[in-house]
């Protein structure tokens, strides 16, 4: 033991006791940075404990305030909805602003567009919420005219989900060795050739992993929606116009908290956890793929 | 072939004043260089002298680097590679590149052969199978997997992805082959095949070969040029270079005084 | 155009050498390219050597096809960038041109009006863009230390074995979404505010500084600037974080051979070091928590009033925007102002942004970490 602190013979009190307030301190800080985290789930379950059931989340709200009584399938139904409708919109599109920045990045045109793709990473989603409830909602002026509804909702996050995918699907091709790709140039593949045969088939993974991305972002999106769908009780008919809404997780935990009815908390409470539950599976997920294509990497 | 008068063959591809640059900083000097037909030509010289950026401009490999520009004239057959109307797609075909680390595809061995020619849309799977046949047994390869085609190409060993990537640039029967430290990742055993294996495709092919193993070039090239500071020292007759040099700093290399 | 992307060296296609090309159909994009091999002439013998044989000849000439479908690809690929530049012209645009006739008419003096009276007719912004920078103040004093010391914790302190367990749960933590942080605020921050914090600020510190003074709501721009604190804190410090690995090893080493305690590594060696890290990190936080609209709203208090106290209710951009946008269509003045304060929002973020990313890009030789803004 003596000799094993060898090192630290002739250290006064005082450095000694500052290198450990400052490893207590990181440790501590650390603490404080997840236990609200880890609380956030446990409250929700908490609060929430009594209104989970099987049927809380296979069956429609009902009662009086609507959700007092039943469960979440019109949020689940909904979000669904919007996550397919996000990503129809947002896969080709991102995926393709990604091959090509991949192919011609070096570009100044393709500078700028990544560097705006980059900030549209970082608009605020109430602004989404007002583009998408001028592109889509609004009925008056340009636009769309869908009013309140599933599509508008759904395209709107879909453009919060292209830089996104965009950004992911790149550097998923950028991660391709070069090596890799210049095997294949060297043998007079045109760069279609290589990134049909090569860089997508070895990206797909990472692409897909931008993808799940993309749609962990979108699920908990809610400001976007108080302009473009609002909220439905039941699930609609259609995806267009005034009675195209769709009920949607986020959204009814937004309602149900904002009620002064303690019942409608705890159900909030279970929606939340719901909420929470699938985006951490999803998060999983995600970091088991990018794990997977990471070895894949290693390999080629 | 005049095997013993020095410098003899036929000018495969030759260099005129040849500069190239990394954005501002110059990789390569005013090298006048030429690699003839039917011989290996090995490059040696210490890291970063130039000789393989020297490489990777005969089949315009370094187009893809950012900040990449040449000067002077580099010329294949008489022809200029970068020329306005040149195609450096179909050059590439002509002027094939094994690299450093072996790079299969992530396909089967097979696949991996037949590849280039899949690109170049020949159809016919018969001819496929020929020249893939072909190819692996160009390159030393057959026999040790003609019962395996279907199986993945990174269950080779090193030394045997290596000369998959060989038989691979063989398929696409090009004229010339530019060899990127081949060797360099691979134990003794497999180097020793690939040398053997090179000495078997210069009946057929123009080889030139970047290497920092001196008993290397030594061993298999037939001419020898010595790289230093982007600039090409001397070129010659390997025997003579590495015997009796004309310019000391050549001497001083090959004799280990640096580098 | 073409020209242009030839000169970055990044296309596979030479030059054009621009000879009116034989056959008439898609060669317009591709002048560069031989219809065969007769018409080339000597300058492109590079594709036909005499030596060639018949296979050959035959494989080059089909692969000619597949070059001229190459000029069409890089062009078709461009599109996809331009979805990119016309979905950021969209967002600009809609802001700006719907947010026009209130610019029009208040000019800059709607950044420092306090006044916000929909029947009036008069808007000022100024009370919400301090309800925005207090909440978003706030939360950055709170979360910076904490964030930058957990960083180190991670990166420095915390035992191997559990430095990748435990990263991964805070970067998995920072997935939650902001409805859920919102609704933890109400059922548990709110509470202990209203309870225990706030009553407790107020008869010690409230004593001596109006600034802690207060009737302990629990609502307000404490218990809002807390939350998204601890939603901003895994995005700092992950930032922090990925700086502070990015350390060279000898450097670290170099510290140690010198005989520095860990502390003194960190603090004189690793801290100055990664300083750019933690201002961009900083900064993309700032971002993020600027944009969070959904908790804010639940717990802020939702007033049009400038707050003097930590324990003061307010109002803040999004919150605004996300509560009373709907109805505020009706007038276009007043959905004008609203969105005049949105473009504030949305300009301050890309400014901020540009800022965060230019430095991690410096940092960390292109890859940034997600900052995308809070739901």
């Amino acid at each position: 033991m003596a000799e094993e602190r060898l090192p630290e013979k002739g250290l006064s009190l005082y450095r000694q006791s500052r290198n450990l307030i400052l490893g207590g301190l990181t440790g501590l800080a650390f603490l404080v940075a997840v236990t609200p985290l880890l609380a956030i789930i446990y409250i929700a379950y908490d609060r929430g404990k009594d209104a989970l059931s099987l049927s809380f989340i296979t069956s429609m709200p009902s009662g009086f305030p609507v959700g007092i009584e039943g469960g979440i399938l019109n949020g689940i139904a909904g979000s669904l909805i919007l996550i397919v409708l996000a990503s129809l919109l947002s896969v080709p599109v991102g995926v393709w602003a990604g091959l090509y920045l991949w192919d011609q990045g070096h570009t100044r045109l393709a500078g700028v567009t990544r560097l705006l793709s980059d900030l549209l990473l970082g608009v605020p989603s109430v602004i989404w919420g007002v583009v998408g409830f001028y592109v889509f909602s609004t009925n008056t002026g340009w636009g769309f005219h869908w009013g309140f509804s599933g599509l508008a909702a759904g395209l709107t996050l879909g453009f919060i989900m292209i830089p996104i995918v965009t950004r992911v699907t790149e550097q998923a091709l950028r991660d391709v060795p070069r090596s890799y790709i210049e095997g294949a140039l060297a043998l007079g593949a045109t760069r279609f050739q290589v990134m049909r045969d090569l860089a997508i088939p070895a990206a797909i993974t990472g692409i897909g992993t931008g993808i799940l991305l993309g749609v962990l972002n979108v699920l908990g999106q809610t400001a976007p929606l108080v302009f473009t769908n609002y909220y439905n009780t039941g699930i609609p008919h259609s995806l267009v116009g005034s009675n195209g809404s769709v009920g949607d997780l986020a959204m009814q935990i937004f309602i149900y908290i904002h009620e002064p009815s303690k019942a409608l908390h705890v159900k909030a409470m279970a929606a939340a956890l719901v909420l929470t539950v699938i985006v951490l599976l999803l998060d999983m997920g995600i970091r088991l793929l990018s794990w997977g294509s990471r070895k894949y990497a290693r390999k080629v | 072939m005049e095997q013993s008068a020095p410098m003899s063959g036929t000018l495969k591809i030759e260099t005129k004043d040849f500069s190239a640059f990394y954005g501002k900083t110059q990789a390569l000097k005013n090298v006048n260089f030429a690699i003839r037909e039917k011989k290996i030509t090995a490059m040696i010289g210490p890291s970063g002298c130039g000789k393989s950026t020297f490489l990777r401009s005969l089949n315009r490999m370094n187009d893809f680097i950012h900040g990449f520009r040449m000067e002077g004239a580099a010329l294949l057959d008489g022809q200029e590679i970068y020329g306005a109307s040149v195609n450096p797609v179909l050059l590439r075909q002509r002027v094939g590149m094994v690299f450093q680390k072996p790079n299969p595809f992530q396909m089967s061995i097979y696949e991996n052969v037949a590849y280039g020619l899949r690109i170049q849309g020949v159809k016919s799977s018969s001819l496929v199978s020929d020249i893939v046949e072909k190819s692996l047994r160009a390159a030393a390869l057959w026999d040790e997997v003609k019962d395996r085609l279907k199986g993945s190409a990174f269950s080779l060993s090193g030394g045997q992805q290596q000369r998959l990537c060989i038989a691979r640039a063989l398929a696409v029967e090009p004229e010339v082959i530019l060899l990127d430290e081949p060797a360099s990742a691979l134990d003794p055993i497999s180097t020793a095949r690939i040398e053997e294996l090179m000495q078997d495709l210069k009946d057929r092919y123009t080889i030139a070969i970047v290497t920092h193993n001196m008993q290397q070039a030594a061993r298999v090239s037939d001419y020898t040029a010595f790289f230093l500071d982007g600039t090409l020292v001397e070129v010659g007759e390997t025997t003579k270079i590495f015997t009796n040099p004309d310019d000391s700093r050549t001497e001083d290399y090959i004799t280990g005084r640096f580098g | 155009m073409a020209a242009h992307e030839h000169e970055q060296g990044d296309s596979l296609l030479a030059h054009g050498d621009h000879r009116p090309p034989a056959v008439a159909p898609l060669s317009f994009l591709a002048p560069d390219l031989p219809d065969n091999d007769e018409a080339q002439g000597s300058a492109s013998d590079l594709s036909s050597s005499a030596s060639e044989s018949d296979l050959k000849r035959l494989r080059r000439k089909s692969h000619v096809q597949v070059l001229r479908s190459e000029r069409i690809f890089h062009l078709t690929l461009r599109l996809g960038g331009l979805f990119i530049l016309l979905l950021f012209a969209t967002v600009l645009g809609v802001s700006l041109v719907e947010a026009w006739p209130s610019i029009e008419k208040f000019g800059w003096s709607f950044l420092w009006t306090s006044t916000w009276n929909p029947h009036r007719h008069i808007f000022g912004a100024w009370t919400y863009l301090v309800g925005t920078f207090w909440v978003t103040g706030i939360a950055l004093v709170f979360a910076i230390p904490i964030a930058i010391l957990s960083a180190l914790f991670l990166s420095d302190y915390a035992p191997k074995w559990l430095v990748g367990g435990v990263s991964t749960l805070m970067e998995m933590l920072a997935g939650i979404p902001s409805i859920v942080f919102g609704a933890f605020g109400i059922i548990f921050v709110v509470p202990l505010m209203r309870d225990h914090v706030e009553p407790y600020l107020a008869n010690t510190l409230g004593h001596h500084f109006d600034f802690f003074a207060g009737d302990s709501m629990g609502y307000g721009i404490l218990s809002a600037g807390l939350v998204v604190g601890i939603m901003v804190i895994p995005l700092v410090a992950t930032v922090t974080r990925d700086s502070l690995v990015m350390i060279p090893r000898e450097t670290v080493e170099a510290a140690y051979a010198l005989g520095s305690t860990k502390a003194e590594m960190v603090y004189f060696v690793k801290l100055p070091a990664v300083v750019p890290g933690i201002i961009g990190s900083v900064i993309l936080g700032f971002g993020r928590a600027l944009g969070e609209t959904m908790a804010v709203l639940l717990l802020i208090g939702n007033q049009a009033s400038v707050p003097s106290s930590i324990q003061d209710v307010g109002y803040t951009i999004s919150s605004l925007l996300a509560n009373t946008f709907t109805y505020a269509v009706i007038d276009p003045l007043f959905s004008a102002a609203e969105i005049e304060l949105g473009l504030i929002l949305l300009v301050i973020s890309l400014v901020v942004n540009t800022l965060g990313r230019e430095l991690l890009l410096k940092l960390m030789g292109g890859r940034l970490a997600g900052s995308v803004g809070g739901g």
